[in-house]
């Protein structure tokens, strides 16, 4: 297959997903919803911290355990709403998988992009985040999701037939994601607490690997998950 | 039980303990290992009788010869 | 003929393994500073390559599954997972005792501990998709592309978590050359907080007192349970001299560079451990006990992909 009818393709899965998004706003809802509840629970648990040095990594962890719970709640329904409206047999006839796959990663993306946002903004203005170094850091979570994203999609489509989904997605998903998840910790603690780019940039780096090794080893598997 | 837990003996109960605790496993394996073959030997010769019942199904592809 | 040398080679591991536990108690001289714990090395570490070895066994078995669909890979992807499961958790657990012994805690969050931790956990989530499907074609093809997925990350786990972490207390220096134990550089004037292990360190002074070079470090165990000002010292030859022992624990810290006008200093853990594989005796022992623990999972392994094989193929029969 050609190279601009795949992307073709791709640019029709994703814009297919954005307009039945639009139409009932359920994932965004559901998703914003769950992200401002656990940062008021966490504000709210936390109460006035008192400025410890290690303040930065507690701040840390806890924006990263949001956005993974976020995540978990998030990233599977792509594959899950196919299966129940049953319209995955129409989508497998209708796109080549690699289409299929990137359609999909891309919606998510741009779903945890948009949650990334919503969740760090809460942090900052109920949790009282001090942000000290603003560009490692917004580096740092964008290439965070990107790992998370392109380390989940394809276990959505792997549970989406599977019983029991929600909980099966969020045990698929944990151990992969831990490497990353500690990466982005520490690094994100880093940034928080003013280091600069020259030391920010070794987590930045294993993030970029990290995702780019899940996607590829994605692009390869996911024929075999979506062939029936 | 000042015997048992004195260094110089401890060792040597700890040793034994082991060494019982991977004979038995041993032993254990053993029969595994039988029982297993020969449950192997019984369903293949199951299969061979009734060979409708075989999963594997044969396909042959035959190429129109060009006569 | 082929049985009886199948027999023969059974009953050889059966006395091998005795041997092994025979000379790990017996044989294996104690090594300073970890009295009776250092024999355990004799089974933990032939356990944890071994459980490396069976997954990646597994991995490609769940390769071949994907190219060639046969009940028989998957069977064999399956024994080799489990076996490696078996193998993790023993290792763990001896580990685990070693690490009470002679670090003083059972779970220290050392980047190893964390490694096969998650190991574990993988091949838990691998279990349970298995578990959850029912169809068995599907479910073959989900579980190899799963272990297949989770076999990528691992690298990850082996090089890239450790070193973020700068340090271990795991003796692998003792064993693997070319591991990184540099320890963890704290600078006065700019990162003077970092963590050794799950230990957070804060760098208060570096100074010189006479032809000996100090730093004063504040350590903070995990859980705020404990902190106290350390001061690791060198000597002008560049050894370790002082080496304090963490609060309530039994592993040291050493100062391995200082620079008193620049503010900055390099500290570390040391445990007792490295070098154990010194001793002849010891190595021979430990060799031997790698060959026998490999046999003895390839025959653990060969017994359940038999019966998983043949299970599957009554099933299928049934099926039909």
């Amino acid at each position: 297959m050609s190279k601009s009818l795949l992307w073709r393709a791709t640019k029709a899965v994703f814009v297919r997903e954005l307009r039945s998004e639009f139409r009932s706003r359920q994932a965004l809802n559901a998703v914003a919803l769950f992200a401002v509840c656990s940062i008021v629970a966490v504000s709210l648990g936390l109460g006035p911290l008192n400025r410890s040095a290690e303040l930065p990594l507690v701040h840390a962890a806890l924006l990263w355990i949001v956005l993974l719970f976020a995540a978990f709640t998030a990233l599977a329904r792509v594959f899950v709403v196919e299966e129940e409206q049953r319209t995955a047999a129409a989508l497998r006839l209708a796109a080549p998988p690699h289409a299929v796959y990137l359609g999909k990663l891309l919606f998510n993306l741009l779903l945890l992009c948009a949650l990334t946002v919503l969740v760090a903004v809460l942090a900052i203005v109920l949790l009282r985040m001090q942000v000290r170094s603003p560009g490692p850091f917004v580096v740092l979570l964008v290439t965070g999701a990107l790992g998370l994203v392109a380390g989940t999609t394809l276990i959505a489509a792997m549970i989406a037939r599977a019983a029991s989904r929600g909980a099966l997605f969020a045990v698929l998903s944990f151990p992969i994601l831990i490497p990353m998840l500690v990466t982005a910790v520490r690094g994100t603690a880093l940034a928080l607490s003013g280091t600069g780019w020259d030391r920010c940039m070794a987590p930045i780096q294993t993030l970029i690997a990290y995702a780019v090794a899940m996607f590829v080893t994605s692009l390869f598997l996911f024929a075999y998950v979506w062939e029936d | 039980m000042q015997v048992v837990l004195d260094a110089g003996v401890a060792i040597y109960i700890a040793m034994s303990v082991a060494l019982v605790v991977w004979l038995g496993v041993f032993v254990y394996l053993l029969r595994i290992d039988a029982e297993a073959k020969e449950l192997k030997r019984l369903v293949l010769a199951a299969r061979l009788q009734s060979p409708t019942l075989s999963s594997e199904v044969q396909v042959e592809y035959r190429t129109p010869s060009a006569n | 003929m082929g049985e009886r040398l199948a027999m023969t080679a059974k009953i050889s591991l059966g006395l091998a393994m005795s041997g092994i536990i025979y000379a790990m108690f017996l044989v294996v001289p104690q090594y300073v500073g970890l009295g009776e714990a250092g024999r355990i090395i004799i089974v933990h570490v032939p356990t944890a390559w071994v459980t490396s070895a069976a997954f990646a066994v597994s991995a490609v078995f769940s390769i071949l599954y994907l190219r060639s669909r046969s009940g028989l890979h998957d069977a064999s992807a399956v024994a080799a997972a489990e076996v490696g499961t078996l193998f993790c958790l023993f290792a763990t657990v001896t580990g685990a005792i070693f690490a009470q012994v002679v670090w003083g805690t059972f779970w220290n969050w050392d980047p190893r501990e964390t490694s096969i931790l998650v190991l574990l956990l993988i091949y838990a989530a691998y279990f349970a998709l298995r578990s959850s499907v029912d169809d068995v074609p599907r479910k073959r093809r989900l579980a190899a592309v799963y272990n297949i997925f989770a076999c990528v990350t691992m690298p990850f786990l082996m090089f890239v978590a450790p070193r973020i972490a700068d340090s271990t207390l795991h003796p692998n220096c003792a064993f693997l050359q070319g591991s990184k134990c540099e320890g963890i550089s704290l600078d006065l004037n700019g990162a003077k907080i970092g963590q050794l292990g799950d230990v957070v360190v804060e760098l208060k002074a570096v100074q010189k007192q006479g032809d000996m070079t100090s730093a004063t470090v504040e350590v903070r165990m995990p859980g705020l349970t404990d902190t106290a000002d350390l001061i690791p010292t060198f000597d002008n030859a560049g050894q370790p001299a002082d080496r304090p022992e963490f609060p309530g624990q039994s592993f040291r810290m050493i100062l391995i560079e200082a620079d008193v006008p620049a503010g900055t200093a390099r500290v570390n853990i040391q445990a007792p451990g490295t070098g154990l594989l010194s001793n002849q005796r010891t190595l021979w022992v430990f060799m031997a006990s790698n060959l026998t623990f490999g046999f003895l999972a390839l025959w653990l392994y060969r017994i359940r992909a038999t019966i998983l094989h043949v299970t599957s193929l009554v099933q299928t029969t049934e099926a039909l």
